[in-house]
Parts: C-alpha cells; structure tokens; sequence
C-alpha cells in the first residue's frame, strides 16, 4: 500500500480504502483481536500540519486519546509514564540510570550544525527493554533532515491500528516535526510513515465498509 | 438454574481455530452450553497440517449438525474477508446475520465506553511505562467481544486465558462466574480421568449433551452459592468439591464400584460396567434417555463419561 495525499485525514481515509478493496491482505490472530493486515504501509502526507488534522469521521470520544499520545511526542508534563515520551526525552533512564538522553534536544542541535545530515536519527526501540514488554512501544526510529528549506520527516512503526491508533501516531509525529521546525525556524515539510504492520480489526471492519463506500 | 433452562456462549472472535479450540468448543457443548456462538468468518488454522485441518472441519461441522455450534455474521463480512484475504470459510451460511446498522450502533457504544474506562485499561501498566494506545486496543478487543455477546443474545462468554486477565480489572460478575464453571470442568475432567470429549464421535456427542442440562444446573447452583468475598479459584475450588460429593453419593448409592475418589485407581478401574449407566438410570432414578420423563441426575452425565473413557482406553490397549 503506498498512500500520498495533502493532508492527515485524507491520507487515513485513502489508507482505509485498502481494507475494502486491496485482495492480497494477510489474515492474522493478533492478541487483540482478529485482523486484516497490510504489510509496510507507506503513507506520504504532504501538509502534515494543515487543519483540520483529526477526520470528521473519527470518533469524537477517541480525540482525547489522540490528545494524549501526542502529548508523549511532545514531552507534555502530564504524560508522565508515557513510553514514547521516555525514550525520545529520556533515552536510557531506566537502563543507564540518570537522566537519560534528550533525543530531541540533541537532534535539534545536530539540524542548526548540519541541517542536511542523514544522521540525525530519533530512536525509540530499546532492544534490552522492549522484547520482554507486553505492550512494547509501536514507534521504532525517526529521521529528520532539511531538504529545499524545509524539515523532511519519516517515521517508521511497528504496529498501528488503522482505526483507532492510525490519528495519535499520524499526529504525535506531526506535532513533534512542528515544534521542532518552529524551534529552527523552519518550515515543516512533507512527512512520510512506514507501518511494518497496518492492520484493521474485524470488529471496526463494518465500520470502514460503511465509511469508505 | 433449572436443569431445562438453556444456556448459549459465545466464542470471542477468532480468525483461525485450531485444534485446542475444537477442545473448548467441544468440552463447552458437552458440559456446559446449548449453544455456542462462533463467528461465520472463523476458517481453519491453515499452517496446521492437511489431516487436522480436515479433522477440524469435520468436527466442526458436526457440532455445527447437531446445532451445537451456531454462527453469526455482520452484513456478510465473513464473505468480504474471504474475498481478500482467501481461505475457506466453515459454514456457507451464517445463522444469523445482524445488519451493518444495528452494529454501527452498538460500536459507537464501545468507543464511548472505551474511552470512559481508558483509565482501567491502562491498569497497571500506567505506573510503569505504557504506549498508551496498544492498550486501548486490547480494550477495544475486549469490549468488541462484550458488545457481541449482548447482539447475539448469549449469557456467557468463553473467555480465554489471555482475555479473562485483561477484564480482571472490571470483571463483570457474569464473566467470573463463567470462569469459575469452566474452570471446574476442566478440574473434574482431570480429577475423573474423564476422556477429552473432543475425540468422542458425533453420537456420543449427542447422548452426553441430553444429560448436560442436569448437570450444568447443578453446577451453576453451586456457582451461584458461593460467597461473593471469594475468590475466583476459591469459589472453583468450592463448586467442584461439592460436585465430587455428590457423584461419590450417587456412585454410593447405586453400588458402582468408583476408585478414582479414594485415590490408588487404575484407568482400568475406572470402568463403569457397560450397562451401568442404563441401570442406574432405570432402576434408581426412573430415567429413561429416548422417553420423555424426569430429568437425569446431574452426575449421570460424568459416569457416562465415565464408562466412554474405559471404552476409549480398551480401544487403545487393543489397538497398541
């Protein structure tokens, strides 16, 4: 599946499409549930910040849940506890003692030296931590560069649920590559995700027939 | 709970079932269901080698038969899987197939809720580090399979291990005492050397589920009975215990010879002769299985059990 489109919500909604018309889906018996599953999904948003960003289509009960993961993205003070919010401002706490690394920090120095290096790199997965969790972080790695001017963007992820979990990682993300292209005075570009595992659950399947048609 | 009162479960929604849930569905519809629900877009398991993937089908079909098993669907989404995804689907026609409308409804319900019970969800693994939306789903999960129960109509779920400790944190009463039933069964199969009622033959099948109804009331009665300060396994503990005491009670007082409780039994010992079990239905309770007459004591269903384990077993010693 390769999906590129202007905005956040019509990227989700062509996406969603793949699940009613795509026939070469894998079938697979997560832990949460039977689900249709497209493998290393590729989605290209072109104005990832451009509102509205949440889809009228979305349910209005999960937008607080949308809130609160980007939240983690951005180091929001109430998100304490948070995974992803740990291993980009704190990498290694747990592991390494200490306060950790700031990956974002970091990253934001390395862009103002050598904006257009292909090493400034954002890494979530622990490979000491991870493995052994019952619900490990979904984000793997983050890459951010500056290309014709503007902050480039990818983020691949492990897992993501097309119905409920596609919005909080589309704009967690998003949310992250603004604050940091405002911080530098830069222009956010286009954004780009990677899904190792993009799968819808057969319980939202009804939904998404009655969406997407 | 009457011995005539029916009882339906519903099997949470699986893509692929295996030969561990045909144990399941099997041991539920001979000890404690009238029906089970399954979902009509369930297929079998299709890395399981070629023999059992038949075996399944065709048990499958049988409990399908005899109207064990029952399947449902949503606006024929099993037919719209398996157009992309392949694979065959196990029955051609669900038995029933709620409209796409009606469940729209009731999935704006679990979003709502799900919201509402974010916090619980979350659990444990708030004090610790969580994603924060992993979590969310296995509750989406959970509630899906809430809302499917209440479509369908069924009184109980057939919780799995992994579901039943991701309800723990708000467990609805009517899930634990599921829990407790299937849990003694699984206990009195074990304590009885009962056979694994997945490798009885469809007739076999059939007789046991005339004695279920009498059996599954008393177990539940004795589910009921149990203080709600207990524990889940103190309350399993419990119903088994009682059950055991009255089967040695009837075993007693029939004059079947019965080791296992007394410990040092053999599986040869275990026999029950073969006309044991039409005897003491005759002669001690007037029941008769092919006439319409008083219901069957509840342990005559575990010594018919009884007696088709010896069967089994002396299938075996000839065979080997």
């Amino acid at each position: 599946m390769h999906v590129e489109a202007d905005t956040i919500p019509d990227a989700w909604h062509d996406s969603l499409r793949a699940f009613v018309y795509q026939t070469d889906l894998v079938r697979y018996d997560s832990m949460r549930g039977p689900c249709s599953e497209v493998q290393d999904a590729l989605i290209r948003i072109r104005r990832p910040l451009a509102a509205p960003m949440i889809s009228e289509h979305y349910p209005g009960e999960l937008r607080s849940l949308v809130d609160g993961y980007a939240a983690g993205f951005l180091n929001h003070p109430d998100v304490q506890g948070s995974t992803v919010s740990e291993r980009l401002y704190a990498w290694g706490r747990h592991t390494r003692g200490g306060a950790g690394i700031d990956q974002v920090a970091r990253a934001e120095a390395a862009l103002r030296n050598e904006p257009e290096s292909r090493f400034t790199i954002l890494t979530f997965w622990d490979p000491a931590v991870d493995p052994g969790l019952e619900n490990p972080v979904s984000p793997l790695v983050a890459s951010l560069r500056v290309r014709d001017g503007a902050l480039g963007s990818t983020l691949t992820a492990r897992s993501v649920d097309a119905w409920l979990g596609a919005f909080p990682m589309l704009i967690g993300f998003a949310s992250l590559v603004g604050e940091v292209a405002a911080r530098l005075e830069l222009e956010p570009g286009p954004a780009t995700y990677l899904f190792l595992s993009y799968h819808l659950y057969d319980v939202d399947l009804p939904v998404v027939r009655g969406l997407v048609a | 709970m009457s011995a005539g009162t029916t009882r339906s479960f519903l099997f949470p929604p699986k893509a692929f079932l295996g030969p561990e849930d045909l144990r399941r569905l099997t041991q539920t519809v001979v000890f404690l269901a009238d029906t089970v629900w399954v979902p009509a877009s369930a297929q079998v398991a299709p890395a399981l080698p070629e023999s059992v993937r038949t075996d399944i089908a065709r048990r499958f079909s049988e409990l399908v038969e005899i109207g064990a098993l029952r399947t449902w669907d949503i606006e024929r989404q099993s037919v719209f899987i398996s157009e992309r995804v392949g694979g065959r689907l196990l029955v051609a026609q669900p038995d029933i197939n709620f409209p796409a409308e009606r469940y729209h409804a009731l999935h704006e319900t679990v979003m709502r809720r799900l919201i509402e019970g974010r916090a619980a969800f979350l659990g444990a693994a708030a004090a610790g580090s969580f994603d924060g939306v992993t979590e969310i789903v296995l509750g989406k999960h959970t509630l899906g399979t809430f809302a499917m129960r209440e479509l369908t109509g069924c009184d109980d779920i057939l919780l799995d291990p992994l579901m039943a400790e991701t309800v723990k944190g708000f467990m609805n009463p009517l899930i634990e005492r599921s829990r407790v039933a299937e849990g003694a069964v699984e206990e009195i199969q074990y304590r009885l050397a009962l056979p694994d009622v997945s490798e009885l033959a469809q007739e076999q099948i059939v007789e046991c589920r005339r004695l279920m109804p009498a059996f599954r009331a008393e177990l539940f009665e004795h589910v009921d009975a149990s203080s709600p300060l207990m524990s889940v396994e103190e309350a399993r503990r419990a119903a088994i215990d009682e059950l055991l005491a009255r089967y040695r009670e009837e075993i007693e007082r029939t004059g079947a010879s019965d080791d296992a409780l007394s410990g040092g039994w053999s599986l040869a010992q275990l026999a029950v002769p073969d006309d044991a079990v039409d005897r003491i239905a005759r002669t001690f309770f007037g029941y008769a299985p092919d006439q319409d007459q008083p219901p069957p004591p509840p342990a005559l269903l575990l010594l018919r059990l009884r007696q088709l384990a010896a069967q089994l077993q002396g299938r075996s010693t000839k065979g080997s």
